[in-house]
């Protein structure tokens, strides 16, 4: 990761001070603004209307000019709620902008082995998440906070991922309306596996329509497995190796799918939400955010643990494996705990 | 009386489609199970190829104890026409002889060094993987196979036309430990 200058808490802090000292009284000022605009709208609408009613159509050139009048106050004040919310965001924008740049990265170095890469703002192509092959199609993809790093010896790519499809409805009049809907939202994650065997293997949420039956009941009632060869499914699928993504989900608690090919695993889960986000309000101060992204990193680094399965795979490197190697995994150190 | 016929046509089309798809269904299983039993072939033919591969490395330290377990996994019939107990026998039998090089290997401490010894090291623990996996494979065949014979009405089929249970391909325990070669 390139050399960049880093935040403490403390800046961050009195940056955010700053924010609320010199942007505040403009986002009060927005506020009030806003509500006058409100009102300027619905009083045009509740003149008009009860005009309506009582007039019975009939043209009353007194309503029309006090509605005219609140059609005015409503244009000035939204112009000026406009101006006032663009010179509070002009406060807030490089707020947020140091938090994503300059604060976020040195957490993150932190509590990485190694960054290679973090950029708030870009995530992973719509390229690479096509030839996963976990997503058959889809229309849109927004994606960020994509993080390249390594974690326990295995390096990574993770990003806050969201996919939508368009899709034609008609409506009640026989006509048809584009609706676009969020089929996927929640994390994306590419992580190392010697995959040893040649065939592509997809492990996607929901039982009962892969080409492959396992052993486990309830591992097959849980997935459908996806595999040329069923026998190189089954190499890669031993009875650890289904726990161990049973356990997985569990974790996740959301559904979960994974694929292994080209050295790697695609892992995806629909936890929904943004992840390594500043709080929503400029009023909670520093700390209590951290707080809120130092959980998020935890829970990230704990998936990471679970995903870390390059050595679960097979035989031959489970026994390559020392107690050493394993000292990092959060699996095994709940598992030797006590 | 039209009514009736056509009724009882329709309940014997239906009788016939259901022994067809049943009959189908068997059918196919059988098919699967016998590719998982050539799956444990190959598996068992690739064990074999790397484990003797791995017997002319270690040949030149041990060659006495080489030429007994060579002599002990020797493919005297070929597999194609073995059955599936015989398979899981031989199956043993290439497991101990595998435990064996280890055990020979171990009193050759530049042996064990080497890198042709531990790629074919790795290559033995990867045909083990392999047959596990196709043992695997094999045995939920099977599994579904004797179930589905077993349960009514399909069991009626199954009757008709002389389909058993099948044995699973396993290696007992127990046997494994039996195998003392005599070095």
């Amino acid at each position: 990761m390139e050399e960049r200058k880093f935040v403490t808490a403390e800046e961050l802090e009195a940056a955010r001070l700053e924010v609320i000292r010199l942007g505040g009284p403009h986002l009060k000022k927005a506020k009030t603004y806003w509500w006058i605009a409100l009102s300027g709208f619905l009083g045009t609408c509740v003149i008009l209307l009860i005009n309506a009613m009582v007039s019975g159509g009939e043209t009353n050139v007194a309503v029309f000019v006090l509605a005219g009048i609140l059609t005015v106050v409503f244009i000035v004040f939204i112009m000026l709620h406009g101006k006032e919310q663009k010179i509070y965001m002009n406060y807030l924008n490089p707020f947020n902008a140091t938090y994503k740049t300059q604060f976020l990265p040195a957490i993150l170095e932190e509590s990485f082995e190694k960054i290679y890469a973090f950029e708030p703002h870009n995530g992973l192509s719509k390229e690479i998440v096509i030839k996963s092959g976990i997503f058959p199609s889809f229309d849109y993809i927004t994606t960020n906070d994509y993080l390249r790093a390594s974690h326990n010896g295995m390096n990574f790519e993770y990003c806050d991922t969201e996919l939508q499809e368009r899709h034609e409805e008609s409506d009640s009049d026989g006509g048809t309306r584009t609706v676009i809907d969020t089929m996927f939202l929640g994390v994306f994650i590419i992580a190392e596996f010697d995959h040893f065997v040649d065939t592509p293997l997809y492990i996607l949420d929901g039982g009962g329509k892969g080409t492959v039956t396992t052993e486990s009941e309830i591992f097959n009632q849980n997935f459908s497995v996806k595999c040329e060869n069923e026998i190189d499914a089954l190499r890669i699928l031993t009875p650890e190796m289904m726990d161990h993504i049973l356990k997985i989900k569990e974790f996740c608690k959301k559904s979960i799918d994974l694929a292994f090919f080209d050295d790697k695993i695609y892992f995806c889960s629909s936890l929904g939400g943004d992840r390594l986000e500043i709080a929503g309000s400029i009023d909670i101060p520093v700390y209590e955010s951290r707080k809120q992204v130092d959980e998020d990193i935890v829970f990230i680094k704990q998936l990471l643990d679970l995903l870390n399965i390059r050595n679960l795979k097979s035989k031959s490197s489970q026994r390559k494996l020392t107690d050493e190697d394993y000292k990092g995994n959060s699996v095994y150190q709940n598992e030797h705990r006590g | 009386m039209i009514v009736l016929l056509v009724i009882l046509l329709i309940i014997a089309f239906l009788f016939l489609s259901w022994i067809v798809k049943t009959s189908n269904k068997f059918k196919i299983m059988q098919v699967k199970i016998g590719e998982a039993d050539a799956g444990i072939g190959v598996a068992l033919q690739k064990r074999y190829d790397t484990l003797t591969k791995l017997m002319q490395t270690v040949k030149a330290y041990a060659k006495h104890e080489v030429d007994t377990l060579t002599k002990m996994v020797e493919l005297r019939q070929g597999l194609s026409g073995a059955s599936i107990a015989e398979k899981a026998d031989y199956a043993h039998k290439l497991d101990s002889a595998a435990s064996q090089i280890q055990v020979v290997a171990e009193s050759y401490p530049e042996l064990r060094s080497s890198d042709n010894y531990r790629q074919f090291q790795d290559a033995i623990l990867d045909s083990e993987d392999h047959l596990q996996a196709a043992r695997r494979l094999y045995n939920n065949n099977v599994s579904a196979f004797n179930q589905a014979i077993v349960v009514f009405p399909a069991s009626i089929i199954a009757n008709a036309s002389h389909l058993a249970p099948l044995g699973f391909f396993e290696i007992e325990e127990a046997k494994r430990q039996d195998v003392v070669i005599d070095l």
